[in-house]
């Protein structure tokens, strides 16, 4: 099927687990493909490694159609790599020159702790999730569509927070790994929309209590995060949890 | 879970929030401080109407002492959160990347808030040494109020060192101005370019005004007095 192969010169973030110590190893590999994803590129690295008896280079993966959020690691730099709204599933090895040098390494950050090699331990999310990102509502059956308005603009909006993915490029690419982007939007999709209104206050104090539990930095406006979000979130999310969080402090009773 | 106005300003959003207002507010003081050291422009020779501004500011009497007392306020809150602020940013990677992070959508600017914010409160130390806390010249109404500001200005050192600072505050507001908005939560698609214009215009105007007095008074006024 291919027509082009090439060689490529990888610097890899290689640790054993979360308490050995870890360093760059170099790697080349000669036969990619343009046609691969950049994970499949990993893939024939590691078929490679296996077949000399040494350890396969680990990352994380799942759906490999961007939409699952589980891949991603940075790229010379750049979370997912330098293409705007993309995972590192979805990005194809034809973006990459013969004889090029890539730095594969982890999201580095404290609240995201290495579990080996190009893994780490998203967990953080989970939890800043579970403190208030739901609504404790009863379903039951459906109800009339039109019983329950919503603008649409801020359907748009609530649409537009919702595609977060929770990959964690954004802690990643922002140099004090503020987790504001991801917290933003998963406030921002339900403050927008009727179903969120009950637990609008405690939601976005709770969130942002868990958020710096977690030792996330605080955010300082480079908007790294909006550059590097695979889904193309943008920072007014950042804007208003912020909003919603003063709002919250002053007016929340109790 | 989450009560107390302490708790609330502490939390990072709360942080955000005061590193906003202060910012805003010292803005608030920068352009009212340009506006008052114009008057130098009026009268140099014997600086009647700096003069004039500086016993019209001594007039006040305990109001001048409220409006310092909010200053050095404001000055200490806006540095306390940005040392604890960075400390915590700091602590937030402990290790860093080993191809360095390349800019996305930050800039210079944005980069360098730290230092350019150290190198100006060392510049605010070196400036309050010399007009604020020097013996005698903050009398009010003396003659020697104007020559010591000629003089300072008009040393080649201490005026191209002003001349420094005075852009080094450009390029701290360059990236604060707009930020300190998208803190506060001041964000709408229709309002977002224009602050960002008004930024970075203040900061031109700021960084030329302040650094027009040492410039002028290095290769105009050098004689002159
Ligand atoms: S905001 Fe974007 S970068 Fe951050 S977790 Fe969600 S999808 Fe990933
Ligand atoms: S593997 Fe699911 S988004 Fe990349």
């Amino acid at each position: 099927m291919s027509d082009t192969t090439f060689s490529l010169n990888l610097k890899i973030w290689r640790q054993e687990s979360a308490d050995k110590p870890g360093k760059m190893v170099d790697y080349k590999i000669d036969c990619v493909d343009e046609h691969m994803s950049f994970l499949e590129m990993l893939d024939v690295l590691n078929q490679q490694l296996i077949e000399k008896g040494e350890v396969p280079v680990a990352f994380d993966h799942d759906c490999r159609e961007g939409i699952c959020g589980t891949c991603g690691c940075m790229i010379n730099g750049h979370a997912h790599g330098k293409d705007s709204e993309t995972t590192l599933c979805q990005l194809h090895m034809r973006k990459f020159r013969d004889g090029d040098t890539l730095y594969l390494e982890p999201w580095r950050a404290k609240a995201f702790p290495i579990v080996q090699d190009l893994c780490v331990d998203r967990s953080a999310f989970d939890r800043i999730q579970a403190a208030g990102a739901y609504c404790s509502v009863h379903t039951g059956s459906a109800i009339d569509g039109n019983s329950l308005l919503v603008p649409k603009a801020n359907a748009e909006s609530a649409m537009d927070a919702a595609a977060c993915i929770g990959c964690g490029a954004c802690v990643a690419a922002c140099k004090n790994a503020s987790a504001m982007l991801f917290v933003g939007a998963k406030v921002s999709q339900f403050a927008l929309l009727p179903q969120g209104q009950i637990e609008r206050k405690e939601r976005v104090l709770n969130m942002v209590e868990q958020m710096d539990a977690e030792g996330f930095g605080n955010c300082t406006n480079e908007f790294e995060c909006e550059a590097a979000c695979p889904k193309g979130i943008s920072v007014d999310n950042i804007a208003r949890m912020n909003r919603e969080y003063i709002k919250a402090a002053a007016t929340k009773a109790d | 879970m989450s009560d107390g106005i302490g708790k609330f300003l502490l939390s990072s959003l709360g942080k955000k929030l005061i590193m906003g207002l202060t910012g805003l507010m010292l803005v608030g003081f920068l352009v009212a401080h340009l506006l008052g050291n114009l008057s130098i422009y009026g009268d140099v020779d014997h600086g009647t109407s700096f003069i004039a501004y500086a016993n019209k500011l001594h007039d006040l009497g305990p109001l001048l002492w409220v409006m310092e007392i909010g200053l050095v306020a404001l000055f200490g809150v806006h540095i306390w959160m940005a040392l604890k602020i960075t400390a915590e940013n700091r602590k937030a990677r402990p290790q860093g990347y080993a191809h360095p992070n390349t800019f996305g959508k930050a800039t210079p600017a944005s980069r360098s808030m730290p230092y350019t914010g150290i190198a100006i409160l060392g510049f605010l130390i070196m400036h309050l040494i010399h007009f604020r806390f020097m013996k005698g010249i903050a009398a009010p109404g003396s003659v020697e109020l104007h020559r010591e500001v000629i003089s300072v200005m008009s040393d080649p050192l201490w005026g191209s060192l002003y001349v420094v600072l005075s852009i080094l505050i450009g390029v701290h507001l360059a990236h604060g101005f707009k930020s300190a908005f998208q803190s506060i939560g001041v964000n709408h698609p229709r309002l977002n370019g224009l602050l960002g214009k008004m930024g970075i215009a203040l900061a031109i105007i700021l960084a030329l005004g302040f650094a027009s007095f040492p410039i002028v008074a290095m290769f105009a006024w050098r004689t002159s007095v």
